[in-house]
C-alpha cells in the first residue's frame, strides 16, 4: 500500500507539491495525471526515498519511504521518468548488473520480459533508440517481480503497438495482485488501465476519482460538417453546446451519455465527422468547470 | 561495500587507469635510465640552462648525487602528481556524474543503503588511486634494483611513496567530498578539481621565488615536499597525521552528506 499524507515540498511558489494526500490500495492500479511540472515526479521521488518532505509523510507498506528507502526497495519496481542509464554499458550487462545489485536469484522473469517486449539488449545503451531504452527501463522495473510498481510516464517513447503491449503487461501484473502507481499525461492511457486516478495541478490535488466516474464526466468534442443550417438547429435544440466553425460546420460538445448525441445526429444529414482530441489541459479545465457547476 | 558496484567501477574506469599507469611508467623509465651513478645528475648541465625560477616551480631540486635524491627531485616533485587528473575525473564520476545524469536512481532503487553505495565509491576511489601509485612505485623500484643494484635507499623510497599516498588520500577525499555535495558536475568539478589544482599551482608559485614563500600556508602540498620527506624529520610525522585525519574527515563528511541530502533523481 502506498500512502501520501499531507505531503508538502516547496521549490518556490507554485513549484513543488502542496498538502497532497492520497492512498493507493493493495492490488490497485492508480493513475497520476497532470501536466508537466505539476508535481508528479516530485511526489514519486518522495515515494522512492530520494528526497525528504518539508512536511507530511510518504509510506510504502507502512514504512517511511525516506528512512527505510533501501528496505522498501526490495519490493518496488521503479521506472524513472527520465531515461538515464549507464551509457557505456550494453543493455544486457546493465540488466545483469542490476540483478546483482538486487541479489536476484532467478533471471527467468527477466528473459520472459525481454522476449515479451521484444527488447534487443545486445547493443550499447548509448546507441539505443528512445523506445528501446524505454523497454530496457520497463524490464529493469519488472524483472525482480516486485509487489509495488512505480512507473513515471511508462509509455513515453513507445510506439502504439508497444503501448498496447504495455497495457497488457500491467493488466497481467494487476491480476497477480500487484499495486501499481503510474503517472501519465495521457488521459487515454490512464483510462485503459487504471481503477482510480488522481489529477494534480501546480502541486495540488484537483480530483481523485474512480475512473468510470471520470469517464462519465469527461466532455468530448466532435467536429461535424452538416448539409444544411437546419441540421445545426436540430442539434442545438436537443440541448448540445454548439460552437460554429464555418459554413454548416461546428464543434459539438458532448458530456455524459454519448448515445443521446448519436440519436440527434441520426436526424441530420452529415458530410463529415471528426473527434477532436482534447489536450490534457482542456480536459482539466472542463473537469474543473463541471465540478464547480455540480457544487 | 557492494561487490557488483565495485566491479562496475573497475570496468568503467579501467581504461583511464591504464592510460595514467602507462604515462607514469614511461616517465619513470626515462628518468631512472638516465641516472648515472658516476656523475650523479646527468641533467645538471642541461638544467643550468633554465632559469632557476622555472626549476623551482617544477620542484626539480636535486640535493645530492644519490639515486633516491635524483628520483625525489625529478619524479616526486612534479611528475608523480599527474595522477591528480585521474583522481579528479574518477572522483567526479563516481557520485556527482551519476546524480547529474540521473543514473544514480538505478543504484538507489536497489535494496542498498545510500551509505553502502557511497562507501563503495569512496573505497574504490582511494584504492584505485593508491594502487596506481603503488604499482608505478613497484616498477620504479624494480628498475632501480636491476639497473643500479644496492644504490637505492629502499626505506627512504618507501617513506617517500607513503607520503605521496597520503597526499593523494587527501586530494581524493576533497574531490569525493564535492562530488557528494553537488548535484551538478560543473559545480562538483569547480571545487573538486579547483582545490587540488590550486594547491598545485600555489606550490609552483611558491617554488618560483623565495619572496613567495609565505604561500606555503595556502597549499597542502607544503606537507609533502619530497626532499623533506627523504631527509626525514618532523614533517614526515606532521604530514602523515594531517593526511590521515583530513582524508578520513572529508571522506566521512562526503558520505554523510550524500546520505542526508535530497537527490533530484
Amino acid at each position: 500500500m502506498i500512502r501520501v499524507e499531507h505531503l508538502t515540498k516547496s521549490y518556490g511558489p507554485g513549484k513543488g507539491v502542496f498538502d497532497l494526500s492520497f492512498e493507493v490500495k493493495d492490488g490497485e492500479i492508480f493513475g497520476f495525471i497532470g501536466p508537466n511540472g505539476a508535481g508528479k515526479t516530485t511526489t514519486i521521488r518522495h515515494l522512492l526515498g530520494f528526497i525528504k518532505p518539508d512536511s507530511g509523510l510518504t509510506t510504502i507498506n507502512d514504512l517511511d519511504s525516506f528512512k527505510y528507502a533501501s528496505y522498501i526497495q526490495k519490493n518496488i519496481g521503479y521506472l524513472p521518468g527520465e531515461m538515464a542509464f549507464f551509457d557505456q554499458m550494453k543493455g544486457i550487462d546493465f540488466l545483469n548488473f542490476l540483478a546483482k545489485m538486487r541479489g536476484m536469484k532467478s533471471k527467468a522473469k527477466m528473459s520472459d520480459l525481454i522476449e515479451f517486449l521484444d527488447l534487443d539488449a545486445s547493443g550499447k545503451i548509448k546507441k539505443m533508440s528512445k523506445g528501446m531504452k524505454q523497454k530496457l527501463g520497463l524490464v529493469a522495473a519488472f524483472m525482480h517481480d516486485p509487489d509495488t510498481l512505480i512507473l513515471d510516464e511508462p509509455t513515453s517513447g513507445l510506439d502504439p503497438l508497444m503501448q498496447l503491449k504495455f497495457v497488457e503487461l500491467i493488466l497481467k501484473e494487476k491480476k497477480r495482485g500487484k499495486t501499481i502507481l503510474m503517472s501519465s499525461h495521457s488521459f487515454e492511457e490512464i483510462e485503459r488501465t487504471c481503477d482510480r486516478a488522481l489529477i494534480i495541478k501546480v502541486g495540488e490535488l484537483v480530483a481523485l476519482e474512480d475512473i468510470n466516474k471520470l469517464k462519465e464526466q469527461r466532455r468530448k468534442v466532435y467536429s461535424v460538417a452538416f448539409q444544411s443550417p437546419e441540421d445545426i438547429e436540430i442539434i442545438r435544440n436537443d440541448g448540445f453546446e454548439v460552437i460554429e466553425r464555418g459554413i454548416n460546420t461546428c464543434d459539438v460538445v458532448v458530456s455524459g451519455d454519448i448515445n443521446l448525441f448519436f440519436q440527434s445526429l441520426s436526424k441530420c444529414k452529415i458530410l463529415s465527422f471528426d473527434v477532436l482530441n482534447q489536450s490534457l489541459e482542456e480536459i482539466f479545465m472542463n473537469y474543473y468547470k463541471e465540478r464547480d457547476e455540480i457544487e | 561495500m557492494n561487490k557488483a558496484l565495485f566491479g562496475m567501477n573497475v570496468k568503467t574506469n579501467r581504461n583511464i587507469w591504464l592510460i595514467f599507469f602507462a604515462i607514469l611508467v614511461m616517465y619513470v623509465a626515462i628518468i631512472v635510465s638516465i641516472y648515472d651513478p658516476s656523475i650523479g645528475d646527468p641533467f645538471a648541465a642541461l638544467m643550468d640552462m633554465f632559469p632557476p625560477e622555472l626549476l623551482g616551480a617544477m620542484n626539480f631540486t636535486i640535493m645530492n648525487g644519490e639515486l633516491i635524491s635524483f628520483i625525489s627531485g625529478y619524479l616526486y616533485g612534479f611528475i608523480m602528481f599527474i595522477p591528480m587528473i585521474y583522481v579528479i575525473i574518477v572522483g567526479n564520476r563516481l557520485i556527482a556524474k551519476y546524480v547529474d545524469s540521473g543514473s544514480m536512481a538505478y543504484l538507489l532503487s536497489t535494496p542498498n543503503k545510500r551509505r553502502k553505495i557511497a562507501l563503495t565509491q569512496a573505497v574504490f576511489l582511494f584504492l584505485s588511486t593508491t594502487l596506481l601509485i603503488v604499482v608505478v612505485a613497484g616498477v620504479n623500484l624494480l628498475m632501480c634494483i636491476s639497473m643500479y643494484p644496492g644504490l637505492l635507499d629502499i626505506s627512504k623510497f618507501i617513506i617517500l611513496n607513503l607520503g605521496l599516498i597520503g597526499y593523494f588520500a587527501l586530494i581524493s577525499s576533497i574531490t569525493f567530498l564535492f562530488s557528494c555535495i553537488f548535484n551538478e558536475t560543473r559545480n562538483s568539478l569547480a571545487f573538486g578539481a579547483g582545490i587540488p589544482l590550486l594547491f598545485f599551482v600555489i606550490n609552483m608559485l611558491r617554488g618560483a621565488s623565495p619572496d613567495l614563500d609565505f604561500l606555503k600556508y595556502f597549499t597542502a602540498l607544503s606537507l609533502f615536499d619530497s626532499n623533506d620527506w627523504i631527509t626525514g624529520g618532523n614533517i614526515v610525522w606532521i604530514g602523515s597525521v594531517a593526511f590521515f585525519l583530513t582524508s578520513i574527515l572529508f571522506y566521512t563528511l562526503g558520505i554523510r552528506i550524500f546520505i542526508k541530502k535530497d537527490l533530484p533523481l
